[in-house]
């Protein structure tokens, strides 16, 4: 029963085991405007910015949500200058646990991987983790029948 | 059937346990595997279990300006959108994503624009009896991050992918 083992995997299995989609990376010169846009376009909730190949930053749209009211719309800014410098990483060697325990004890949503060399190599979120459990029980969670989630819900008379 | 949770001893062929309200389907067939661990949290255990945490609220005339703040003050990355005058009922949500996608780069005055102009109206909701699968379904299938939980069309709440990923962990991962 494969079902039973999603406790093991998440236990044992190294995060590269997860085949997690790829994630845009801009580097540290790249001026705020084009970063929000790149992040716009591909819809993704954040970026790993580098230095010379090497992890060097995150840029997350919590930040963009600080920036809107800080120094604001001066998005001719280097990414560099607003990013979460030295973010917390992992290895794809990392096991599949190490990411849920930093993600629910420091509350991290995204951590970036790094090889051996510290250089970019994507980006793990929450929701990666859920969307894994998720494809591992597809008859349960992706057949769901619409239930009462699903159905309008509007007051009464509203 | 003795329940397999709180072993309570039903009446045979009921469908959920008086004691508890685990769901017994599952338990009751002949030719169905018990179900264990992870799975059996996830398809039985309802959504109170997650401890939900309060959400924060706005008005539809709120500014997207005020909601930020009041996002970043709360340390939260969404506030739920309510009709003060009819009792707090749910109108929408209003999300750090939404600031990204919706309101940056679009020429909106955030000084002066009003919720309602952002926000998204009627989002799918679930209640606090709703099982841990329907959240992750929504997550998964739906892409949502942040679903509001209702009661008699009152927000109470709401369930975030950490939410989830805090309660999976806290079933996974301590009894290492």
């Amino acid at each position: 029963m494969p079902d039973s083992r999603i406790e093991e995997i998440l236990r044992s299995d190294p995060i590269r085991s997860m085949h997690i989609m790829p994630v845009p990376s801009v580097a540290a010169s790249t001026k705020l405007r084009e970063v929000i846009g790149i992040m716009q376009r591909r819809r993704v909730a954040a970026v790993v910015v580098t230095e010379a190949g090497r992890v060097a930053g995150i840029f997350t749209e919590r930040d963009v949500m600080n920036r809107i009211m800080g120094l604001a719309l001066n998005d001719d800014l280097a990414i560099s200058e607003v990013m979460t410098r030295d973010p917390r990483t992992l290895s794809p060697k990392n096991r599949i646990a190490d990411a849920i325990r930093l993600m629910t004890e420091k509350g991290y949503r995204h951590i970036p991987l790094v090889d051996d060399e510290g250089s970019d190599v994507g980006m793990i979120s929450a929701r990666d983790i859920v969307e894994f459990i998720a494809q591992h029980y597809p008859k349960e969670i992706f057949n769901l029948s619409p239930g009462r989630s699903e159905a309008p819900r509007r007051p009464e008379g509203g | 059937m003795v329940c397999p949770s709180c072993g309570y001893d039903n009446i045979q062929g009921i469908f959920a346990c008086e004691e508890c309200g685990l769901d017994l389907a599952d338990y009751d067939l002949p030719d169905t595997q018990p179900v264990e661990g992870l799975k059996r949290h996830i398809m039985h255990d309802p959504i109170k279990r997650l401890n939900p945490l309060k959400p924060l609220v706005a008005s539809p005339d709120t500014t997207v300006w005020d909601a930020i703040r009041i996002m970043r003050e709360g340390r939260h990355g969404s506030v739920l959108v309510v009709d003060r005058a009819a009792g707090g009922r749910l109108l929408g949500v209003f999300t750090e994503r939404d600031v990204l996608l919706r309101v940056w780069g679009s020429g909106l005055d955030i000084n002066t624009t009003p919720l309602s102009k952002v926000m998204t109206r009627e989002p799918v909701v679930l209640t606090e009896d709703d099982v841990l699968a329907h959240a992750i379904h929504l997550m998964a299938v739906r892409g949502f991050r942040h679903i509001p939980i209702v009661r008699d069309g009152q927000p109470i709440g709401f369930v975030s992918v950490r939410g989830i990923l805090r309660y999976i962990a806290e079933q996974v991962l301590t009894e290492e």
